[in-house]
C-alpha cells in the first residue's frame, strides 16, 4: 500500500478509509479462491493488480465508495466483467480493446485515475493480466464475502485427534509412530529397516549434543544395545539429554531464531558497533536448554523477564538477561532515519511474531496484511506495548549517528544490592587511623569533620558516616610537598554516571593553583569524551607535555574505592583497592613547577570536581613502597579488588506507558488514530483478550497470551522446530511461516498430537525430544528398503526412512576439533568483544582481527554481524539479521576449497599428526587404525590401510628433505578423512 | 520446473551422459536440487543479448563529474560553478574529456557517456547500496547476483560473480536469492590489492602432486561411502563439487597469477603502480583491471572492481587528480585490450560511483566540493551500446540533470536489457511477493543508447 501519493490530494480520512477498505479485503484467503487459479496467476494478481486497484480505483469504484463512479465496481471479479455505464471494462478476446487499458493510457477520452497517469509498467501489467484471462480470486461481492472469512490452517485450535489404528501393530514404539505408519500404510508404503546401533548412536550424538561419539563409546553402545535393546537406548538418550553439551547444541538452534549477533551489523552508514554484553544472552540460552526451562516460561523471560517476580539473585539476573532477546536486533542508523524508534519496535514485533507464532506481522506496519488476517490496527496495538518499553542496547560504540546510548540491566551478586540501602556511608575499623599514622603522613584527616590541616574550598560538607560529601568543592594543601617523591592515599566515591560528563571527575592534582596549562600530576576518571577511558582512571601531566596513561578497571558509580599514588622520581604508580598489581605504572618526567600545591577532589584549575565522597586522606612526603601502599587498604578491612557490576542488554518498561498511533504508510510522522495496546484480534477467540495494564507496558500480558495453552500457534511452531532439527525435514516445511503463504502440515494430526503432549509435559523441550528420538520413526535407516517397489516415497514425505544430513557449520568445526583432540569442552568465557565497545569495521578489515583463535565449541565464537567467524562462514552460517528457523544447505566449490586448503583445518590435522608421532610405540598400521577410529569411528579395511599408507609414503617421498615431512604426510591423510563425506554426513 | 518431472534416479542416469549436468548438480544447493532449479548453468535470455558479461568499474566516494566527463565552461557574464580543469574534444565525435583522463580520452570513441544521471540521496552508504541493489534502506540482492540468477555463468569452474576490493558484503550479497548467486569477494576487508586472492584457493602446505593424491584418496573414500548407501544425489553432487573445487584452485590461481602476462601489458595496465595522495588510497587498480579482463576472458559473468577515494572534499583538486591518475591508464588499457581481443563487443564496461559532485567557482578561495545526487556522470562501453556517444546533460552549472535523465533504476533496467533480461519479469518470490531489482517503481530502459 502506498498511501503517500494520496496525501497531497486527499485528507487523512480518505487515506484511512482506503486502509480499512483493504483491511477488509485482506480477509479473503485461499479458501475463497473457489476456481483453481494457477498459483503464478494468483501471485500476479495479488502483487501487480490488486494493489493498483485498491490504491487508485476503489475510492470511486467499490462498494465502499462514497459516491460510486459510473456505476462501476472494481472490487470483485463480476464487477469488472459486468462493467458500469460504459459496459464491461475487460475484453478477454481482444485484450488491447479493453476499456480499462484505454482509461489507464488516457486515450479515447478516458482518463483514469483522473489525478495522474499511471506508469507504463503498470499498464503493461494490466495488459498481461487480461491476456492471461484476467485471473481474479475476488469471486464474491465483498458485501457477500464479509461473512465468509476463512483463516489460515494454523489459526484453528490444536485438536486432540484419536491415535490412528495401524495394520502392523508390532512396529510402533511411541504414539507418534501410529500417525506416521497409518499414513504410510494408506499410501501402501512400508517403513525401511531400523538403523544399526553404530548409525543410531552417531545420529543421536549429533542431534542431541552436536558432537560425535568416540569409537570406544560406539563399541560399548553396540554391545549394550544388542544385550539390553530398548533400555540401552533409553540410557544413552537420557545421558545425552543431561549432558551440558545438550544446551550448547540446542541453544545454538535457538540463537538462530533469536537473530543472535554480537554487533549491530552495518547500520546503513557503514557503521557496525559491537554489542559487548550480548554473550550473556548466549549463555542464558544455553543454560535455559540445559535446565530445561519450560518453553512457556522461556518465552516469558525473553519478552517480559524484567516484569517477573524472583526469589533468588540468580533468578533475577536470569530474567533480566532473557530480555536481551528484545535488544539484540539489527538497527538502521538513527542519523538516516526518522522512524528509528519504530524500526526498533518493528524488529521486536517481527521477531516475536515470527519466532513464536510463525506469522509475519511486520508487513502490517505499512498496510493491512494482504494474505493473513492481520490488520494494521493490530500491528499498532502491539507497537504500543513496545513503544512503552525501553530497549537497552548500551553504548552502541558511543556513535550517536548509529543509535543513542542507553543504560543496560545491572546484574548483581546479592539481592541486598537491589535494595535501596545507603551506599554512601562507609565504615572503617577503629584502628584504621592508627595504621595510617604509623606510616607518618605529613598531612592526614579522616574527613569525618572539616580538617584543620587542609583548606576546604567551595561546597563540601562532612558527616560521621559519609565522611566528606563533595558537591563541587576540593581540598587544598597549603604547603609545599616534594614534587619528585611523594605519596597520596584516599578513599573516594563518584556519584556521577560514567557517561554523564566529558570527564567524570578529577580526583587529584599536584600543580600550580589555577594554572590553565595544568602542568603537573593529575588523576582523573574518564567520561564520555573518550570511550577508551570511560569510567577508568588515568594519569595525565598537563597540556604542555600531554602524556596520558589510562587503565583498564571500570569504576562503578556510587561505589567506594581506595587509591594510593606514589611518585618515586620519574616512576609513577597507582594502587587501586589493594590489588598488588598497580592499576597504572608509568614513567612521567617531573613536570609540576615550583610553587605547585596538592589538590584533592578537583583539578588545580577547579575543572570537573568530584561529586560524591572522600575519606581518610593522607599525604606523605616520600614514595611509599608497595607493601606500605597495600597496607593502607589492608588495614581498612574492606574486600580487596574493585567492585564490578555486570551488565546485560535487555528491556524494561518506560516511565510513560502509552498507546501507539497508527503510522500511515509506516511513516512515524503521519499519524492516524491511537490504537489501544493489545494482541492480534483474529486470534482472540481462544481466550479473552488480555487487559492491558495502565502502569506497565503489557509485555507480560502479551507473553501470557502467547503461552496460553490454547494458543493455536505457539506450541505447534516449536514442535515443528524441534522436529526439523531431529529429522532434517519438517511437518510444516515453512518453519517460520504458519500463515496463508506458508505450507500446510504434511501430518496435521501428528503435529497437533505432539503439540498437546508438549503442553501436557509442562512445555518440556527435553521430554519432547526424548519422545521423538525414542520413536521407531526416528531410528529408521537412511537407506530405503532395497526391494523394488512400484510405490516409492521419493521425497520421503511419509518418513519411510531417515534423511541423511550434513554436519552444519558448528558441528563440523566441533567434530574436527574433537577428532583431532583439540576440543576444549569447558564453556567459552565471555566473548572476544566483551571489553570492546567500538565500530568493528573501521578501519576496513578491522573485524577480522577481532576473531580470536579458540578451542571451545563453536557456539562460543564471536558472532559479529557482517563478519562471521571464518571457520563457520563457508557452511551456510546465517546472517543473524532476522529469525532464521531453517538454514540453507548449499553445496559450493568454496566449501571444497575450505576442506582442501583452509589453514585452520590444516593446522588441526598437523596438530593431530604431531601428537601421533609422539607415540613411538605405534606401528604404521596401528597409526592408520587409530586415525580411522578417531575420525570415521570405525576400523579401516585392509585396502583402506594400504591406500592410506600409500598416500603417506607418496607425500613423504615428494616432500623429501622438506621440514617435518613425516608430520605433514600423516597430516595429509588425517585431512583427507576430515574432508570425506563419511565424516561430514550423518546417516 | 522441468526438473520436477524427472525422478532423482533419472536425473542421475542422465548425469552420466555429460559433465555439464554434473557440474550443474554439484553447484546446486542441495535443497535447490530437490525442489526448484537454482543453478549456475548458462540460461538462454528471453531477449536479444547485446552483452554477455559485465565489468563494473566502481568509483566509490562520488567522482567529480565536472572534472572528468561533463564539461561545464564558464558561460554568460556571471561566474558560476563549473569545471576546475581543462577539457578537450577527443575522438571522431569530439567528445569532451578532462585533462585528468588523458589515456581514457584516447579511447573516447569507445565510450557512451551518460551525463544525465541522478539518484535519490547524497548519503554515501545509502546511495552506494542503491547503486548496487536498487534499494537504499535494506540489504537486497546485488546487481551481479540478479545477472547470474538470470543468466547463469559460462565457466562452471569459476564463480559467476566476482567482486574485487569490496568493503561491504552488502554490495555483493545475493541476499534472498539462492546463495549460489552470491558474489565471491577478492580482497575484502582492505587487504592489499596487490596480493588479494580467493579465500582458501592458494596453499603451500603440500606440493600439487601430493594434493592430487590426497584428493584421489578423498574421492575413493567418498565413492566407497556412496556405494555402500542407497542412491543419494547429495553424495554425488558433493563428490563433483570436490573435483570442481580442486579444478578451481588451478583455474582461479592461473587467472590470479598475472606473472604470465607479457611485461608490456603489465606496464600498460600500470600493474603495481599505487598512488597514495590525500583521499586516494592504493588499490593497485592496474592489477584489478588486468584481473577483470582475465576473469571475463575465462567466462565469469560479472566482475566488479573498485577504486575508492573519490570523496574529495577539501583539497579537491589534488585528490581528484590523484584518483584520476590511479584509474586513467589502467582503464584505457583495459578498454583497448578488450577491444583487441574481440571481447569488447559482448562485454559491457560500466564506470561510475554513488553520485557526483557540484562544480567549483572559478575563483573560489577554498578548494572544496560536496556531494551531488541531482546530476552526475556514468559511462558505458562495449556490449551493445553506441560508441563515441554522449547522452543526457546537466544544466549550465552542472548541478542538475535536465536532459536524458537516468536514475539508478533506469540504469539497472538498461543493463539487464543489454544482457537480454527483462527487468520487469526477472523476479524472485520472497516473503509473500515477487521482488525485482528495479523495485516497485520499476525502471525505464534507455534504448536511445543502444547501438
Amino acid at each position: 500500500m502506498r498511501l503517500k501519493k494520496f496525501s497531497n490530494n486527499f485528507n487523512l480520512i480518505a487515506a484511512l478509509l482506503c486502509t480499512f477498505q483493504v483491511s477488509f479485503l485482506g480477509f479473503d484467503t485461499k479458501s475463497l479462491y473457489a476456481e483453481n487459479l494457477k498459483p503464478s496467476h494468483l501471485k500476479f494478481f495479488e502483487t501487480k493488480i490488486r494493489p493498483v486497484l485498491a490504491n487508485h480505483c476503489y475510492k470511486c469504484h467499490s462498494g465502499k465508495a462514497k459516491k460510486l463512479g459510473a456505476n462501476l465496481k472494481l472490487d470483485y471479479k463480476d464487477g469488472l466483467i459486468k462493467g458500469g455505464e460504459s459496459g464491461s471494462v475487460i475484453n478477454l478476446k481482444k485484450p488491447n480493446e479493453s476499456l480499462i487499458l484505454k482509461a489507464l493510457l488516457h486515450t479515447d477520452g478516458l482518463e483514469m485515475p483522473p489525478e495522474e497517469k499511471l506508469s507504463p509498467a503498470i499498464v503493461a501489467d494490466f495488459r498481461r493480466w487480461i491476456e492471461i484471462g484476467a485471473p481474479d480470486p475476488r469471486k464474491l461481492n465483498p458485501k457477500e464475502a464479509k461473512n465468509k472469512q476463512s483463516l489460515p490452517w494454523s489459526f484453528n485450535p490444536v485438536k486432540d485427534y484419536p491415535i490412528p489404528k495401524v495394520k502392523n501393530e508390532s512396529w510402533p514404539q511411541d504414539s507418534l509412530d501410529h500417525y506416521i505408519l497409518a499414513r504410510m500404510e494408506k499410501a501402501q508404503l512400508n517403513p525401511t529397516q531400523d538403523a544399526s546401533p553404530e548409525v543410531l548412536i552417531r545420529r543421536l550424538y549429533v542431534d542431541l549434543i552436536g558432537l560425535q561419539p568416540s569409537f570406544q563409546e560406539i563399541v560399548k553402545f553396540k554391545t549394550a544395545y544388542l544385550e539390553k535393546g530398548e533400555a540401552a537406548l533409553k540410557a544413552l538418550v537420557d545421558h545425552l539429554l543431561t549432558s551440558s553439551q545438550f544446551g550448547e547444541r540446542w541453544g545454538r538452534h535457538w540463537l538462530d531464531i533469536a537473530r543472535y549477533g554480537e554487533s549491530n551489523g552495518n547500520d546503513g552508514l557503514g557503521r557496525n558497533p559491537t554489542f559487548p554484553h550480548a554473550w550473556r544472552y548466549r549463555d542464558y540460552v544455553i543454560d535455559a536448554f540445559n535446565r530445561d526451562t519450560p518453553y512457556d516460561r522461556f518465552i516469558k523471560e525473553q519478552i517480559a523477564g524484567d516484569l517477573l517476580p524472583y526469589k533468588t539473585v540468580e533468578e533475577r539476573n536470569r530474567n533480566l538477561v532473557g530480555t536481551g532477546f528484545l535488544a539484540l536486533g539489527w538497527k538502521p542508523a538513527l542519523a538516516m532515519n526518522q522512524n528509528f524508534e519504530m524500526d526498533v519496535v518493528n524488529d521486536q514485533i517481527d521477531t516475536i511474531s515470527t519466532a513464536f507464532m510463525g506469522l509475519s506481522v511486520a508487513c502490517a506496519r505499512c498496510h493491512d496484511h494482504k494474505h493473513d488476517p492481520i490488520p494494521t490496527k493490530d500491528y499498532y496495538s502491539l507497537a504500543g506495548i513496545f513503544k512503552s518499553t525501553q530497549t537497552m542496547w548500551g553504548l552502541a560504540a558511543n556513535e550517536k549517528l548509529t543509535a543513542p546510548a542507553t543504560p543496560l540491566h545491572k546484574l548483581v551478586d546479592s539481592l541486598d544490592e537491589t535494595k535501596n540501602s545507603n551506599t554512601k556511608a562507609i565504615t572503617f575499623p577503629g584502628n584504621y587511623e592508627e595504621a595510617i599514622r604509623r606510616l607518618k603522613p605529613a598531612i592526614y584527616s579522616s574527613l569525618k569533620e572539616k580538617p584543620a590541616t587542609l583548606i576546604t574550598e567551595n561546597k563540601v560538607t562532612f558527616s560521621k558516616s559519609e565522611h566528606a560529601v563533595m558537591e563541587s568543592g576540593r581540598f587544598r594543601v597549603e604547603r609545599e610537598i616534594p614534587r619528585d617523591n611523594y605519596s597520596v592515599s584516599f578513599w573516594f566515591r563518584n556519584d556521577v554516571g560514567n557517561t554523564a560528563r566529558p570527564i567524570t571527575a578529577y580526583l587529584f592534582s599536584h600543580a600550580k593553583n589555577g594554572d590553565k596549562q595544568q602542568e603537573g600530576d593529575h588523576i582523573g576518571i574518564g567520561g564520555k569524551h573518550d570511550a577508551k577511558h570511560t569510567g577508568k582512571l588515568y594519569f595525565w601531566n598537563g597540556q604542555k607535555h600531554d602524556q596520558l596513561v589510562g587503565s583498564s578497571t571500570i569504576l562503578l558509580e556510587g561505589t567506594w574505592n581506595h587509591l594510593v599514588l606514589t611518585r618515586s622520581g620519574e616512576k609513577v604508580r597507582l594502587y587501586l583497592n589493594g590489588v598488588e598489581k598497580p592499576e597504572i605504572e608509568a614513567q612521567f618526567k617531573i613536570s609540576a613547577p615550583e610553587g605547585s600545591r596538592i589538590f584533592v577532589g578537583a583539578r588545580n584549575d577547579q575543572f570537573s570536581p568530584l561529586k560524591g565522597g572522600l575519606a581518610h586522606l593522607a599525604i606523605f612526603e616520600r614514595a611509599l613502597n608497595r607493601n606500605e601502599c597495600l597496607s593502607l587498604h589492608r588495614a581498612s578491612g574492606h574486600k580487596r579488588g574493585t567492585k564490578q557490576v555486570h551488565f546485560a542488554m535487555g528491556a524494561r518498561d518506560k516511565a510513560k506507558i502509552e498507546d501507539c498511533k497508527i503510522n500511515i504508510d509506516g511513516n512515524s510522522r503521519k499519524l492516524g488514530p491511537s490504537t489501544p495496546r493489545g494482541v492480534l484480534t483474529s486470534l482472540g477467540s481462544f481466550t479473552r483478550p488480555p487487559k492491558m495494564p495502565k502502569t506497565s507496558s503489557g509485555r507480560l500480558e502479551l507473553a501470557e497470551w502467547l503461552t496460553h495453552p490454547q494458543h493455536p500457534q505457539t506450541s505447534r511452531v516449536m514442535v515443528n522446530r524441534v522436529w526439523h532439527h531431529l529429522f532434517g525435514q519438517t511437518l510444516v516445511s515453512t518453519v517460520d511461516d504458519f500463515g496463508s503463504y506458508g505450507e500446510k502440515p504434511t501430518h496435521p494430526e501428528l503435529l497437533d498430537h505432539l503439540a498437546l503432549q508438549f503442553i501436557k509435559n509442562d512445555w518440556s523441550v527435553k521430554l519432547l525430544i526424548r519422545k521423538i528420538v525414542l520413536s521407531r520413526t526416528y531410528r529408521l535407516s537412511s537407506d530405503p528398503l532395497q526391494k523394488k517397489s512400484k510405490v516409492r516415497d521419493t521425497n520421503n514425505i511419509h518418513y519411510s526412512r531417515h534423511l541423511r544430513r550434513r554436519l552444519d557449520a558448528e558441528s563440523l568445526r566441533d567434530s574436527i576439533l574433537q577428532a583431532c583432540s583439540t576440543l576444549n569442552l569447558k564453556p567459552g568465557q565471555e566473548s572476544a568483544v566483551a571489553k570492546i565497545d567500538k565500530l568493528i569495521n573501521w578501519p576496513p578489515g578491522e573485524a577480522k582481527y577481532l576473531h580470536q583463535p579458540s578451542a571451545h565449541r563453536s557456539v562460543y565464537l564471536c558472532m559479529l554481524r557482517n563478519s562471521p567467524p571464518p571457520e563457520l562462514a563457508a557452511f551456510d552460517f546465517p546472517t543473524s539479521v532476522r529469525v532464521h528457523g531453517k538454514r540453507e544447505i548449499t553445496n559450493q566449490p568454496s566449501q571444497a576449497l575450505f576442506l582442501l586448503n583452509n589453514p585452520w583445518l590444516i593446522e588441526q590435522s598437523q596438530h593431530y599428526s604431531r601428537k601421533l608421532a609422539q607415540n613411538v610405540a605405534l606401528t604404521e598400521v596401528q597409526k592408520i587404525e587409530s586415525i580411522f577410529q578417531a575420525i570415521l569411528k570405525r576400523t579401516p579395511q585392509e585396502d583402506e590401510i594400504q591406500e592410506g599408507l600409500a598416500l603417506v609414503r607418496a607425500v613423504e617421498r615428494e616432500l623429501g628433505e622438506a621440514d617435518s615431512a613425516s608430520i605433514r604426510a600423516w597430516a595429509s591423510l588425517i585431512q583427507a578423512l576430515l574432508a570425506s563425506n563419511e565424516f561430514r554426513y550423518i546417516d | 520446473m522441468g526438473m520436477k518431472l524427472l525422478s532423482r534416479r533419472q536425473m542421475l542416469q542422465s548425469a552420466s551422459c555429460g559433465f555439464g549436468y554434473l557440474a550443474l548438480s554439484a553447484l546446486c544447493g542441495e535443497q535447490a536440487l530437490a525442489s526448484s532449479a537454482a543453478s549456475l548453468k548458462e540460461k538462454l535470455p528471453p531477449l536479444r543479448q547485446r552483452a554477455k558479461r559485465v565489468i563494473f568499474l566502481c568509483m566509490s566516494g562520488g567522482p567529480a563529474n565536472l572534472d572528468t566527463f561533463d564539461y561545464k565552461p564558464q558561460v554568460g557574464k556571471k561566474p558560476h560553478p563549473g569545471s576546475a580543469f581543462k577539457f578537450q574534444r577527443h575522438g571522431h565525435n569530439g567528445m569532451w574529456v578532462s585533462e585528468l583522463m588523458p589515456h581514457i580520452a584516447q579511447q573516447a570513441d569507445k565510450l557512451c557517456v551518460l551525463n544525465g544521471m541522478y539518484c535519490d540521496t547524497g548519503n554515501h552508504a545509502q546511495s552506494f547500496l542503491q547503486l548496487h541493489t536498487g534499494e537504499r534502506f535494506r540489504p537486497r540482492p546485488s546487481l551481479g547476483s540478479w545477472v547470474t540468477y538470470g543468466l547463469g555463468t559460462e565457466n562452471q569452474n569459476l564463480p559467476g560473480f566476482i567482486s574485487l576490493n569490496a568493503h561491504e558484503a552488502t554490495t555483493y550479497s545475493s541476499n534472498f536469492l539462492p546463495s549460489i548467486y552470491e558474489g565471491t569477494a577478492i580482497g575484502k576487508n582492505g587487504e592489499s590489492m596487490s596480493k588479494a586472492t580467493l579465500e582458501n584457493v592458494a596453499t603451500d602446505h603440500l606440493p600439487l602432486a601430493s594434493r592430487q593424491k590426497q584428493l584421489s584418496l578423498i574421492q575413493k573414500l567418498n565413492r566407497r561411502h556412496q556405494k555402500n548407501r542407497f542412491e543419494d544425489p547429495k553424495l554425488e553432487s558433493v563428490i563433483q563439487s570436490m573435483e570442481l573445487g580442486f579444478r578451481m584452485q588451478t583455474e582461479a590461481q592461473n587467472i590470479l597469477d598475472i606473472s604470465t602476462e607479457p611485461d608490456h601489458i603489465k606496464e600498460k595496465y600500470r600493474v603495481g603502480k599505487n598512488i597514495s595522495v590525500g583521499t586516494c588510497r592504493p588499490s593497485d587498480f592496474g592489477r584489478q583491471c588486468l584481473l577483470a579482463r582475465r576473469f571475463i576472458e575465462a567466462g565469469v559473468r560479472f566482475v566488479e572492481i573498485a577504486q575508492g577515494g573519490w570523496d574529495t572534499h577539501t583539497n579537491h583538486k589534488r585528490d581528484v587528480k590523484a584518483c584520476c591518475e590511479s584509474v586513467d591508464a589502467p582503464i584505457a588499457a583495459l578498454l583497448e585490450d578488450l577491444d583487441q581481443r574481440g571481447l569488447l563487443d559482448d562485454t559491457l564496461v560500466v564506470w561510475g560511483g554513488e553520485f557526483g559532485r557540484p562544480g567549483m567557482l572559478p575563483n573560489a578561495k577554498k578548494d572544496e566540493t560536496g556531494h551531488n545526487p541531482r546530476g552526475f556522470t556514468f559511462w558505458l562501453a562495449g556490449g551493445g551500446v553506441k560508441r563515441g556517444f554522449t547522452y543526457g546533460k546537466t544544466d549550465d552549472t552542472g548541478l542538475k540533470a535536465i536532459d536524458g535523465r537516468i536514475h539508478f533504476r533506469d540504469l539497472h533496467a538498461t543493463i539487464l536489457e543489454l544482457m537480454g533480461l527483462r527487468h520487469d519479469t526477472l523476479t524472485y518470490f520472497h516473503q509473500g511477493r515477487e521482488h525485482r531489482l528495479t523495485g516497485p517503481d520499476g525502471g525505464k530502459v534507455v534504448r536511445e543508447i543502444f547501438a
